[in-house]
């Protein structure tokens, strides 16, 4: 019989009995990395609405974004989680610039450091908060700058966000309530908070409620105030709304029904309607997908309400979240810089879709899902494939129109003279492919083409505007 | 021991070869006792014959008769034998036990292995060996046939008594035979397997000693025999390009003697499980798409049991982990367990206290080995880290794709807790150079063994630690033995990678 023997060191074979050690700080680290070169006549590096103009030469640039995810654990019951960003454009100034709010050269801003000898003050801060668990409660509770998404699919909400988050756990339920400060009033002349510090801010507060009926079934609602009190024109609004998942055989259903209803004063973006305006707005979405083939066949539909802008005195546009940094007088919802998203669609350029972005470029014709007052409606279909364990493939179409028209947005016929009465703003077709170098580094292809629609039509001088296209390739690591 | 054994094979060399005669088993108790007659008396023939032992069909051409007895009670059953001479004498018993129909022929062979060292002791040595002579030697228990053939190594318990450095004794008491030169010690069969292995699950223990492995690719299962070596039977490569096995574990739920193989699968990031069995040299699908992820893990009557587990939309583990169940065509969970809130169906064990309290054993989420009461409090936690697996399923993660940029996430299977039928828990360690967050390259590996003393774990051994990652692990119970499944090679972007089988004796 062939045997060895082995007499195993004993040398570790301590009695293990000490209890939970009284403080041992685990490290944990995750983190990102993204490289993207584009090439494309619609997009710069910024972010915004695409606005289709008449002709352009395609502009082609490199960015990157590394995320950095720290988190300091005492227990498992209590941790200290902070993220940081590095955004670079290569060639991009570096040691110096000018800073557009003071006018004065820094070395210390966003985005900077792909200049030659790169040295650059731009690490920027994306959360810092404490998640814990208060003992002998289901309840965890986030507090501080954290993620956070809505139950809605971000459409209304979708970002990082100042506050405290609680939810806890019930069996198959689960509640949660929460109170973000997205903004406290500003002096805008001093740069300083408003006196006395908390009376005047712009607050978003939460309620949410879930419920797993099976392993199959999915049911869920929640609550958000919004409420901006920053200015002498406030804006209060209440979001009401259910959802719901299920898998019906083999395929998955999602979607979901809101509601908006209460009062602004200020004036939302897209609308001249004026003070003393009453919200009243509504959103639905249902999206399917099902696994066929080597992949998953999906749908999806979403739908936000627009408003003609007519002097009736409700805004009838569904609100959704942006940043709205400082103003002297009012603010201008539902403009640049949007905090809200729609990732089910798969679209590159005709909406907001966080999936496919992930650099600093973020242009798109529906950049918010208010839409500049008027709404969507986005119809999108799209199969991913994976074709070895390697190598994916996904392509997707997906048409785009306003619920409304305003004239708010430049798509006024040149030759008439008056606003298109079109809604359609295009058709996308977009695929990317992919490759796992290893598992955890992907390298990937994304090419998007947008037919623009009527709602375009002769609005550049005369003429119709160029279709936007953009391709990428991309870099990407996960860890 | 094996000093012992060794002295023994020398004095062996000078023996004879012994006639030995083994007539019917008696067997009481069974339902099927004329047809277990003539085959136990086949399989222990089979163990006993060898160059030294010459088995004859009569007993009056025998020096001993071997004549054995087979008693069952419900599931338990014994082996007795005695060994008698041409006079009737009795020079020599041996016994062994079992609780299940699947402990018989491991049974049989352990029995086999006693004998034979009962047939060394009562031969006598030739008086004056001839340097010419040829006289086969009679096998010593070292010589015996073995079970397993495979370059095996021993792992020795430690005593309770734990002795913080032992280097100096440790020196003293390994014996290295000659074999161990060649496998350097790790018990490894040194062959390599090509591709990155997943998963690892016993199959039949064969009437020649060996054993049928199944082992997973993340799109192909293979059956090999293992022996000295292992040799590929079969294999199944008929999966589509989104499916992805994540683990498999055989467990014979219809009952006919047969381990079917239960495959955990994902398609793309929902269960679609599949049950197999092999015929004829190729794997046969009896079942699939079931929304099950599969563990089998030993009870503490030393069973087998299969259990399972679903997923939810809203949770990667939904409901409680529960037994599988094979009903007329299709399959269920039945007899949830009452397990912690935080543990699932991978990394979880049980262990049972003298007082028949039932405790938890888990791998939290940190990787620390975590002792539970049934209320779910914690009792006792490791401060080294076990377990660890590079093996994961994905889920989407749209609510953090945003932030994260990957439209899904990963959740790791984490390794086996098996419980020994003395209660003992054996785990795994996995350790590496590079464990960050959801990027995982372990490049060592060992088992360790626990006790649980009613207050705290305690170790029993553990292996020497391989520079390999460990991909999956079974013990064989009834042979006291540890199979091992390491990627040797890790896989790259173009190359699969390879892996290999490592025995370990546990004694």
């Amino acid at each position: 019989m062939k045997k060895k023997l082995i007499v195993l060191s004993a040398a570790a074979a301590l009695s293990a009995a000490a209890a939970v050690p009284a403080f041992a700080m685990e490290n944990e680290f995750h983190g990102m990395y993204k490289l993207k070169y584009f090439l494309t006549n619609s997009e710069n590096g910024g972010a915004g609405q695409l606005v289709p103009v008449k002709s352009t030469t395609a502009a082609n640039y490199f960015e990157q974004r590394a995320r950095l995810f720290y988190s300091a654990k005492a227990n498992d019951d209590l941790k200290l989680v902070t993220g940081f960003e590095i955004d670079s454009v290569f060639g991009d100034k570096s040691q110096g610039g000018i800073d557009d709010a003071s006018n004065k050269n820094t070395t210390a801003f966003r985005n900077s450091g792909g200049g030659l000898e790169s040295d650059a003050v731009n690490l920027e801060t994306k959360w810092v908060y404490l998640d814990f668990n208060i003992p002998s409660t289901p309840v965890n509770v986030k507090a501080g700058i954290q993620p956070y998404k809505d139950a809605f699919k971000g459409i209304f909400l979708d970002a990082d966000i100042a506050g405290v988050y609680a939810s806890a756990k019930y069996g198959n339920a689960q509640t949660a309530i929460g109170y973000f400060r997205p903004y406290e009033a500003m002096v805008v002349s001093t740069g300083k908070a408003v006196a006395p510090r908390g009376t005047d801010n712009f607050d978003i507060a939460v309620l949410e409620g879930k419920y797993n009926v099976s392993k199959d079934l999915t049911v869920g609602g929640a609550y958000f105030l919004y409420s901006d009190y920053r200015t002498n024109a406030p804006e209060t609004f209440h979001t009401f709304g259910v959802n719901a998942e299920a898998k019906v055989g083999p395929a998955v259903i999602s979607g979901f029904a809101a509601y908006q209803t209460g009062f602004s004063k200020q004036t939302t973006n897209g609308l001249t309607a004026g003070k003393g305006t009453t919200v009243n707005a509504w959103a639905a979405n249902v999206a399917g997908k099902v696994k066929t083939g080597p992949g998953t066949a999906k749908v999806a539909f979403l739908y936000t309400s627009g408003d003609q802008d007519k002097t009736d005195g409700v805004d009838h546009s569904w609100q959704s979240v942006s940043q709205t940094k400082y103003s002297a007088t009012a603010f201008t919802p539902n403009g640049a810089s949007a905090a809200n998203s729609y990732n089910e669609s798969g679209m590159m350029l005709l909406n907001r879709n966080a999936a496919q972005g992930g650099t600093t470029t973020d242009q798109n014709i529906i950049y918010t899902t208010n839409n500049n007052g008027q709404g969507a409606v986005i119809i999108t279909a799209g199969y991913d494939a994976t074709i070895t364990p390697k190598l994916y493939a996904n392509a997707n179409v997906g048409a785009g129109l306003t619920s409304e028209n305003n004239a708010t947005v430049a798509h006024v016929d040149s030759a008439t003279g008056s606003n298109n009465g079109s809604h359609y703003l295009g058709t996308e077709i977009n695929i990317e492919t992919g490759y796992k170098l290893y598992d955890n580094l992907t390298a990937s292809f994304q090419a998007a083409y947008l037919f623009l629609g009527t709602y375009y039509k002769n609005t550049t001088s005369g003429k119709d505007p160029v279709d936007p296209y953009t391709a990428r390739v991309a870099l990407s690591y996960a860890f | 021991m094996l000093l012992a054994s060794m002295m023994s094979m020398a004095g062996a060399a000078q023996a004879a070869t012994v006639k030995v005669f083994v007539p019917e088993f008696r067997v009481t108790g069974a339902a099927n006792r004329d047809e277990l007659k003539g085959s136990l008396q086949g399989l222990l023939t089979t163990r006993l014959s060898g160059a030294d032992v010459a088995i004859v069909e009569s007993p009056q051409s025998a020096d001993l008769s071997v004549n054995c007895a087979y008693i069952a009670f419900g599931k338990v059953f014994s082996l007795d034998a005695q060994l008698k001479n041409a006079a009737g004498t009795i020079v020599g018993r041996a016994f062994e036990q079992g609780d299940s129909a699947d402990d018989i022929i491991p049974a049989v062979s352990r029995l086999a292995q006693k004998l034979n060292a009962e047939l060394a002791k009562s031969v006598k040595p030739q008086a004056e060996p001839s340097p010419a002579s040829t006289g086969t030697p009679i096998p010593t228990q070292a010589q015996a046939p073995a079970p397993i053939q495979a370059n095996i190594t021993q792992v020795v318990a430690t005593p309770a008594v734990i002795v913080p450095q032992m280097a100096s004794q440790q020196t003293g008491d390994i014996i290295h035979p000659q074999n161990v030169t060649k496998a350097g010690e790790s018990g490894m069969i040194g062959q390599r397997l090509d591709g990155a292995m997943i998963g690892l699950a016993t199959g039949k223990s064969l009437p020649s000693g060996e054993r049928e492995l199944y082992l997973a690719l993340e799109q192909e299962l293979r059956l090999y025999r293992q022996g000295d070596k292992v040799t590929l039977l079969a294999n199944e490569k008929g999966f589509k390009a989104n499916e992805k096995i994540i683990g498999i574990d055989t467990a014979d739920l219809d009952g006919d003697g047969v381990p079917e193989l239960y495959v955990t699968l994902m398609r793309g990031d929902e269960l679609a499980s599949q049950v197999w069995i092999t015929e004829n040299g190729t794997f046969k699908l009896i079942a699939h798409d079931l929304p099950y992820f599969f563990r089998a893990l030993p009870g503490a009557d030393g069973k087998s049991k299969l259990y399972g587990q679903q997923t939810g939309r809203d949770t990667d583990f939904f409901g409680d982990v529960s037994e599988v169940v094979k009903t007329g065509s299709g399959y269920e969970l039945k007899n949830p367990l009452k397990l912690p809130r935080s543990a699932t169906i991978y990394g979880f064990g049980r262990i049972v206290e003298k007082d028949g309290t039932v405790r938890t054993v888990a791998i939290n989420k940190d990787g620390y080995l975590t002792v539970y009461a049934a209320n779910g409090e914690e009792l006792w936690r490791s401060n080294d880290r076990l377990g660890g697996s590079e093996t994961y399923f994905l889920r989407e993660d749209q609510q953090n794709v945003r932030v994260t940029g990957e439209q899904f996430r990963k959740i790791f299977v984490e390794q086996r807790i098996l419980t020994t039928r003395n209660n003992d828990i054996i785990v795994p360690k996995n350790d590496g150079f590079w464990v960050v967050g959801n990027s995982r390259s372990f490049s060592k590996s060992s088992i360790y063994s626990f006790a649980w003393n009613g207050a705290a774990m305690e170790e029993r051994w553990h292996t020497k630690p391989s520079q390999n990652y460990l991909a999956d692990y079974a013990y064989d119970e009834a042979r006291k033995e540890l199979v091992l499944l390491e990627v040797v090679k890790k896989p790259g972007m173009i190359e699969k990678g390879a892996s290999a089988i490592s025995i370990k004796k546990v004694e």
